[in-house]
């Protein structure tokens, strides 16, 4: 099947058993799940039913109890889970784990009993005091909260607010009691558990979620791997701000209801708003200069591409602005720096496909009037790729992409049109009010940062740093001109810094990361505080004033541990 | 690269998708574990390669091209994919940014110099080195996945394998400094 290029056999056969060496291949689930994914996928019929159950327990490690379960009476020593669970063990953090023991119905009652065991590791400074509180969802309808029972050690119902103090190595069972009409047939829970732990008054929130399938005769659940796992995030309350939110993408293909991107507020475990999702469940938005509504692309349907607005301080209403029906955007929209209109890029079907689009047009709304015009078209098999709108001049700068997927041009539509000519990958950002920063690499020297404005882009001020430079734009930290950039040295080649740079206050360091992974980072919608992520569940909030860090997530096992934070956004 | 495995007890030229995931799925997750470097995310995109094209099956209008339609359909993810990572990703700068990581030149680092040299290419560039070097396809079936001309592909695979060897020449060099 292969076939030999007639060029230079050696750089031939070179390259060939470079790449051709073997990797370990990722482990994939049988087909059966895959199966069942796209069958549930073709036909949503009555027999799938989505349920979802958000659970909030509370544990607080400290002297302030109300309620103590004795030392002696405790169960034996167990620092680590043992025993079989229907769901988990969990990591919640450095001191706690948490696993689903059982969902079954009381006979007596014909109420649910969720089970949930919860233990203290043995590095736990102090006893943790567990407060149970929880929220459960069927199909967006709560089951009513009745009760809770401590199980293990002791049998017995729990007074509201009670508290359970829990010593290192020892574990508890809770159950949590609901009533609530379920629906026929096989259905499906999602079940969350947030949890606070504080140690040495420091606090931090912990959930994790699961999936369940059951049936309701014989009753009885077993998990379904096919969606999430557990969902841990540590957040310190000094550092993390509740009244900012942070929009994650969502995981693989699908709408169900924990694979569409989502916001959570800062150090928060559940969502507060869901958004429709895409193909791939990207976040394919921006959010507003002043922080407050985001745009983005969504697919409600598989057919249709729509374009909507969302406030999350007036709630969770998505609001549909524009369709395009045998069309597709093209990367992020913008807003102009007013937020009263949003610039958006598009292209024939052929895009999806791999293929050179036929046409490709930029696009403004006017969010009052509702009404759509075309900025810009081409045909040429380009596609444009928006840069930023700039306030006085009303002109919007975007990069032209050839059809081989190199940058080929700059230009500026609009009130303004013209064109400069780029060799190349071309790397940078833009503020709302026009300013721009480009890298500009070169093999033999390293990496140089340059300055400019969307409409005099051929006059580049260059910044004129040293030379072995590895640079990563961030951004512009919102209402400043200050710029975030990943900065790798060669003289230090294992690590890379995150830096603030300021025309008056110079580069400041803001972080020190291990240089082998980077995944995300962007500004707090105030600019008051930067996110980094080294990889999916590994993001560090960096406090700008004091310097302070805190984790926005904990660990492999929160359920959006796989999810990638993307931007922030004003919640209240 | 083995044939399309067909039905045989299904309609007349369906794919059987269970054989097709039984016998490629392996080989289509090591394509997007070179593609994006990062396993996870290439499980990932594997399923969800599947996962579309069997939602979409009835657009495969020639079962036999399963095979290249998988293909199509993971490398358009696995730019996707590239995108969202692209706007923080570091503008390489490989020559020196490894050189001082270590005096051993293992094999796990020749590895890694090949995953850096791929990802410091294009998307288009990466993916029609593997398909043709690694994979196996042909410059025409190449140009179907990609829906470019066979001129394009002749193209990439010159300019991309130049690039290639060049970084990871210049990341070989840097180990031995």
């Amino acid at each position: 099947m292969n076939e030999r290029h007639d060029h230079d056999d050696t750089l031939d056969d070179e390259v060939r058993g470079l790449l051709r060496r073997p990797v370990r291949a990722p482990s994939l689930p049988p087909f059966a799940e895959i199966a069942a994914r796209a069958s549930r996928t073709r036909r949503r019929g009555p027999v799938l039913v989505a349920a979802a159950l958000a659970g909030l327990l509370l544990l607080v490690i400290g002297p302030r109890l109300t309620s103590f379960v004795p030392a002696s009476s405790t169960s034996a020593p167990t620092c680590e889970p043992t025993g079989s669970a229907l769901d988990g063990p969990y990591d919640s953090g450095p001191y706690l784990w948490g696993q689903l023991d059982s969902v079954r119905i009381d006979p007596r009652s014909g109420q649910l009993l969720w089970t949930v065991r919860l233990g203290v590791r043995a590095s736990a400074p102090s006893p943790a005091s567990i407060q149970a509180r929880a929220r459960v969802l069927v199909e967006g309808r709560d089951l009513t909260v009745v009760g809770y029972e401590l199980s293990e050690p002791t049998s017995r119902t729990l007074a509201t607010d009670e508290r359970v103090s829990v010593e290192a190595c020892r574990q508890v069972a809770l159950a949590l009691r609901t009533v609530g009409q379920l629906p026929e047939g096989t259905f499906s829970y999602s079940v969350a558990l947030d949890k606070v732990l504080r140690p040495g008054g420091e606090s931090t929130t912990e959930t994790f979620t699961t999936a369940l399938a059951c049936t309701p005769t014989p009753f009885t659940c077993a998990p379904t791997r096919a969606t999430g796992t557990a969902a841990p995030s540590t957040s310190p309350n000094a550092i993390l701000n509740t009244s900012f939110g942070v929009i994650y993408e969502g995981r693989g293909t699908g709408s169900a209801p924990d694979l569409t991107p989502s916001i959570r507020r800062e150090g928060g475990t559940t969502p507060v708003a869901r958004l429709t999702g895409n193909v791939l469940n990207q976040f394919l938005g921006a959010v507003a200069p002043d922080g407050r509504q985001i745009a983005y692309f969504a697919q409600p349907q598989s057919d249709a591409w729509v374009l909507y607005v969302l406030d999350p301080t007036a709630g969770s209403q998505q609001v549909p602005v524009t369709t395009l029906r045998d069309e597709h955007p093209i990367g992020a929209p913008v807003w102009s720096s007013d937020g009263q209109q949003i610039a958006f890029t598009i292209a024939d079907q052929s895009i999806a496909q791999g293929t050179a689009p036929a046409y490709t047009e930029i696009r403004s709304v006017d969010l009052a009037q509702r009404t759509v015009r075309t900025v810009a078209r081409r045909s040429d098999h380009s596609a444009y790729q928006l840069v930023g709108w700039d306030k006085p001049t009303g002109a919007i700068g975007a990069l032209v992409i050839s059809a081989t997927g190199t940058a080929s041009e700059y230009v500026l539509v609009g009130p303004l049109t013209r064109s400069w000519t780029l060799n190349g990958d071309t790397r940078m950002v833009a503020s709302p009010d026009g300013r721009v920063a480009l890298v500009v690499c070169e093999s033999s020297r390293g990496c140089a940062l340059r300055t400019t404005t969307l409409t005099d882009f051929g006059n580049q001020l260059d910044a004129n740093l040293e030379a072995g430079l590895s640079l990563g734009i961030i951004g512009f930290r919102p209402g400043t001109s200050d710029l975030a950039l990943f900065v790798g040295k060669a003289s230090a080649p294992t690590t890379q810094t995150v830096e603030l740079w300021s025309r008056q206050a110079g580069r400041r360091v803001v972080l020190t990361t291990d240089a082998s992974s980077l995944d995300s980072a962007f500004f707090r919608a105030d600019g008051s505080a930067l996110v980094v992520g080294t990889r999916p569940g590994n993001e560090t909030v960096v406090d700008l004033r004091t310097g302070q860090t805190a984790r926005l997530a904990s660990g492999q096992n929160d359920p959006f541990a796989r999810t990638r934070p993307v931007a922030s956004v004003r919640l209240d | 690269m083995g044939e399309i495995v067909l039905g045989v007890a299904a309609m007349p030229m369906s794919v059987d998708w269970a054989r097709v995931y039984e016998t490629h799925a392996t080989e289509l997750a090591a394509y997007l574990t070179k593609l994006v470097g990062d396993r996870d995310a290439a499980a990932d995109l594997t399923q969800d390669t599947f996962f579309q094209a069997m939602r979409s099956a009835e657009q495969l209008r020639d079962p036999a091209a399963a095979l290249a339609w998988l293909y199509r359909i993971a490398t358009n993810l696995a730019a996707s994919y590239g995108r969202r990572r692209r706007i923080v990703a570091l503008v390489p700068f490989l020559g020196e940014r490894l050189s001082a990581r270590s005096a051993d030149p293992s094999e796990r680092l020749e590895d890694e110099h090949v995953g850096l040299a791929l990802r410091s290419l294009t998307a288009a560039h990466a993916s029609t080195l593997l398909l043709f070097y690694d994979a196996g396809f042909r410059r025409e079936e190449i140009a179907r996945i990609q829906g470019v001309s066979e001129e394009t592909v002749k193209s990439r695979l010159a300019r991309g394998r130049k690039e290639f060897i060049a970084a990871y020449r210049r990341l070989e060099r840097g180990l031995a400094r």
